[in-house]
């Protein structure tokens, strides 16, 4: 039992390990985001992964990949000012059709683990968002 | 005369030698400074010791470190295999390196997209650089490794090698054999390169990047749509003219050119250098950390 858990702690150190190892120095925006979203005062807030991809001409990609995931819509980045513009059609977290319109700030960019924080807005309800690439 | 009166005499006498015999003391320095030649040695020299730092500037390569002030002995010629073509690398019975060329590919005339050129100025002033943290440095970024380059040639293997020395003990493999690049290239720091000889110039067609370091020590960014074609002309035994081609759509609107020297450096040979052994910030090696210690010299 006690090297069952031994081998998955290593396993799962190493994938921690490899996945540190994935830095990723190309556009800002590309790689996997990980974080949530809701109101600001929220204690319980909704997981919100991203994936981004640069193509060389826009940024595509996936929210919450899996069978929930919605395709992005519009991903701009202002690379004066370091804001991210991000549209996507999907579904609230009641389930219902939603339109999201994201506004954020990149922050640490010389890290791989650089940050999106802003706002997360759908239909009349206002939220906030983070994010943190891995 | 009160006590304040003498102070205040004293301070405008003082002020009045310092007018008059500051600018005599300027002018003597001026005539101590070294002639202009002298200058630039020293300066090729302190670039050689402080590889990693280079400027990039075209014809001051490292590799003219070590001779101090004494006078640029000529070259020897070229050194050829039978065939005719130059040796890359030390010929039979002689041992060099090559020293370091290019700290920063790009210049003003640069073609960045928007977003490249805002991340390579945020790099400039804030230094977060891959190679800092031991992992290895393709492109022209491996010709700025600390201690220089060794180029080895294995004709038998239709192979040209290219160590790094202070580096991850890492090395990239030219492929001689006149075959294209694989199609499933997994991308990696080296890339796959794929050399043929045009005349007395080796041409390198290097793809297949990833995106995880830095392809000049500048931070001129890339993205894994880099393709690199490099011209390599050894024009004497001493001397190795480096020219690069960048073309990557993924940051840059066109393809760009820059051409640099780099300089041998006799008796010289790699050396065991494990990066990770000594390296002054350890947590930034498995990328915990998230500033850069701005007191510290560039490591390694």
């Amino acid at each position: 039992m006690r090297l069952k858990a031994a081998l998955v702690f290593c396993l799962l150190a190493g994938m921690v390990v490899a996945v540190a190892g994935f830095a990723q120095e190309g556009h800002p925006l590309t790689g996997v985001w990980y974080g949530d979203w809701g109101a600001a005062n929220a204690t319980q807030r909704n997981h919100l992964t991203i994936e981004m991809n640069w193509d060389g001409k826009e940024v595509k990609g996936l929210v919450n990949p899996g069978p929930d995931s919605f395709p992005l819509k519009v991903v701009t980045l202002d690379s004066s000012k370091w804001t991210v513009h991000i549209e996507a059609d999907g579904k609230d977290d009641k389930g219902m059709p939603a339109h999201f319109v994201a506004d954020g700030k990149l922050d640490n960019i010389g890290s791989y683990n650089r940050t999106i924080t802003g706002t997360w807005n759908y239909g009349t309800s206002k939220a906030t968002f983070k994010l943190r690439r891995d | 005369m009160s006590h304040r009166s003498i102070i205040v005499s004293a301070a405008l006498l003082f002020a009045l030698i310092t007018i008059i015999v500051a600018p005599s003391l300027i002018k003597a320095q001026g005539q101590q400074a070294p002639p202009q030649g002298q200058g630039q040695q020293v300066q090729g020299q302190g670039q050689r010791q402080g590889q990693g730092q280079g400027q990039g500037q075209q014809g001051r390569g490292g590799g003219r470190g070590g001779r101090g002030n004494q006078p640029e002995v000529p070259s020897k010629p070229t050194p050829r295999w039978p065939d005719g073509h130059p040796v890359m690398g030390a010929p039979q019975g002689d041992k060099g390196i090559w020293g370091s060329c290019c700290g920063s590919l790009s210049n003003a005339q640069t073609p960045y997209q928007p977003w490249a050129k805002a991340l390579y100025d945020y790099r400039r002033n804030n230094e977060f650089e891959p190679h800092t943290r031991c992992k290895p440095s393709g492109g022209a970024r491996q010709f700025v490794t600390p201690y220089g380059t060794e180029m080895v040639e294995a004709p038998d293997l239709q192979k040209i090698f290219i160590y790094d020395i202070g580096g991850p003990h890492t090395f990239r493999i030219i492929y001689m054999d006149g075959k294209p690049h694989p199609s499933n290239l997994v991308p990696s720091y080296y890339g796959d390169s794929r050399g043929h000889w045009e005349g007395d110039t080796l041409v390198v067609d290097t793809t297949g990047f990833n995106e995880n370091f830095w392809m000049d020590r500048a931070g001129s960014p890339h993205t894994d749509k880099l393709h690199f074609i490099e011209k390599f002309t050894r024009s004497d035994y001493n001397t190795m003219k480096y020219e690069v081609t960048v073309d990557d759509p993924g940051a840059y609107t066109g393809t760009w050119t820059n051409s640099f020297q780099m300089r041998w450096g006799a008796n010289s040979e790699l050396f065991e250098y494990v990066c990770q052994d000594n390296n002054f910030a350890p947590v930034l090696l498995v990328g915990q950390e998230e500033k850069v210690d701005r007191t510290s010299v560039i490591i390694p």
